[in-house]
């Protein structure tokens, strides 16, 4: 099966071929990640192929979000909430995997550019450009140790000059919607062949039962969370008084 | 094990929140406290979103409070009239509570006015628990006589009522008074305010250690449901697998500490929670002094 698509994919390069432009073509083993209660984190298969020798460089970006950010700062010697910000389109999940580390590249413009690389990564928010910095930078290393961004640059192998193959790997810290994975493929330090893949990250099961509810329809919700508190609390005395008596 | 927490969008550790649950259970089994003070900073500091941890914990007390009163209320260890009275000082405090919490968020102010009156309010409760419970074992030691309870004029204000449990006949003006200051803190710092109730049942109303607890547990039991129905009705912000897990936790700690509790005197278990509430106390202020690893909070809006 394997050997089939791979087969196919360059058939696929061998049309395009005509024309001068290069070419990725890649696929992902699974393009949907099912959050359900046991949700661990996943595990994908990221590979295809390109045409032209070169570094091949993956981003993955979860969905864009609004965040709000507290600074403490220490006044008297005590550490107080000193500033409150809110920025916008900061991506909630960032991942990286490279042939070489990004720095090898040579291409730090070109990857400044396209958003690759956890220092490049772009959102909006506050205006002066000196005090910006020290709040992106801040926000980088919450989201590092909230799981958020993974700071290990993953591998891409390559075998035969054309195929490449990489791991995607997605901590439980997952919000849902769509991410995107987008493929550079780098020469000289230019960009020549750029290709956009998405993954659905959605919750299932007794996951997305529980978040619907919570939201649709709230107090409902409230009143069952009760309820079921309530009957587990009287089920743990009734069972207790009967051992003890 | 690692579970996926389907409202707070992340996963944890399912024995550590068992262990988190079984700690809050032994503490409302002996203490009558809901356990939320110390639960809803740790869960915090394990990487729940804070609005979350506050909202799940009341859930989480709702089980393990109702299986406490009930131990207690079985034994004839609860003030029914009391508690009755309680949540009424209660539920009028809590309201205007929540008026100054948005009063104080206008004024971007709310947290730092929480962290203050947690340590003002758990540094004094805990050194007073702990000097009065040691004084009380000396005297026991020597064998001199100790009063049931002094009487002062706030207990001869009008509206005196008999509680019998409670052994007490006094008027209800200062239950009333302590319960909606109470109410009005429990609002703003997001817990259900036992262990503030608890010294000041004990040290201001006079009423002996086993029958504040039951009666605690009755008032926290009704706080907690109103705030879940709350938290879950505005906010969104109940995850029941998360207090699941935390209740599931507490079966045994509730009846351990409802165990020892029998078998241990009231000053000892006094001067227990003294140092429990001086400790968390210590830590609250370290928070404050200590430089943090991070200095930026994130809070992922949608």
């Amino acid at each position: 099966m394997k050997l089939f698509l791979i087969f196919y994919l360059i058939f696929f390069i061998s049309i395009f071929k005509a024309n001068s432009k290069k070419l990725i073509i890649a696929d992902i083993s699974d393009n949907k990640i099912n959050i359900d209660v046991g949700f661990k984190g996943a595990k994908l298969l990221f590979f295809g192929v390109i045409d032209d020798e070169g570094d091949v460089v993956v981003s993955v970006t979860g969905p864009r979000k609004t965040i709000e950010v507290i600074k403490k700062e220490k006044k008297m010697g005590l550490w107080l909430n000193s500033d409150t910000k809110v920025f916008f389109d900061v991506p909630s999940y960032y991942y990286v995997a490279s042939t070489r580390p990004l720095k090898e590249l040579n291409a730090d413009n070109v990857l400044q550019i396209n958003q690759v690389g956890i220092e490049n990564i772009r959102f909006a928010g506050a205006e002066e450009q000196e005090e910006r910095n020290s709040w992106v930078n801040g926000i980088i290393k919450s989201m590092i140790k909230a799981g958020r961004y993974n700071p290990k640059q993953g591998l891409i192998q390559i075998s035969d000059k054309r195929l490449f193959k990489t791991e995607l790997n997605f901590s439980a810290e997952l919000v849902d919607g769509q991410y995107l994975v987008d493929t550079l493929l780098l020469k000289d330090g230019a960009v020549i062949a750029a290709r956009r893949s998405f993954i659905n990250v959605s919750k299932t099961g007794y996951g997305e039962k529980i978040y619907k509810m919570a939201n649709d329809n709230s107090l409902l919700y409230g009143l069952t969370a009760v309820f079921f508190a309530f009957i587990f609390g009287f089920i743990v005395h009734e069972i207790t008084r009967r051992i003890n008596a | 094990m690692e579970i996926y927490l389907p409202i707070a969008e992340i996963s944890q550790n399912i024995f550590f929140l068992l262990s988190i649950g079984f700690v809050a259970g032994v503490l409302s089994g002996m203490f009558g406290v809901g356990g939320g003070f110390l639960t809803t900073p740790i869960l915090i500091l394990s990487g729940v979103p804070p609005a979350i941890a506050v909202g799940s914990e009341a859930n989480h007390i709702v089980g393990s409070s109702l299986t406490g009163f009930l131990n207690y209320f079985r034994r004839k260890n609860v003030d029914i009239i009391m508690g009755a009275i309680l949540l009424l000082g209660g539920v009028i405090g809590s309201a205007s509570g929540v008026f100054l919490f948005r009063l104080l968020s206008i004024q971007g102010r709310v947290e730092e006015v929480i962290s203050f009156t947690y340590i003002l309010f758990l540094g004094s409760v805990g050194i007073y628990m702990l000097y009065e419970s040691l004084k009380t074992r000396k005297k026991k030691k020597s064998g001199s006589l100790i009063k049931l309870h002094e009487h002062s004029w706030i207990h001869g204000l009008p509206f005196r009522i008999k509680f019998r449990r409670s052994k007490l006949y006094i008027s209800i003006i200062p239950p009333l008074i302590i319960s909606y200051i109470i109410g009005v803190l429990a609002a703003i710092m997001g817990v259900g305010g036992g262990f503030i109730l608890v010294p000041a049942m004990i040290y201001l109303l006079g009423m002996s250690t086993q029958v504040v607890i039951g009666t605690s547990l009755m008032q926290i039991l009704f706080v907690s449901i109103t705030s879940t129905i709350m938290h879950a009705y505005i906010n969104q912000t109940v995850d029941v697998v998360l207090s699941g897990l935390l209740l599931l936790g507490g079966v045994l700690g509730v009846q351990m500490g409802a165990f020892v509790v029998q078998r241990v005197s009231g000053e000892v278990l006094r001067m227990l929670l003294g140092i429990i509430i001086v400790c968390l106390c210590l830590f609250l202020i370290s928070e404050l002094v200590i430089d943090p690893k991070y200095i930026f909070i994130l809070d992922l809006l949608q």
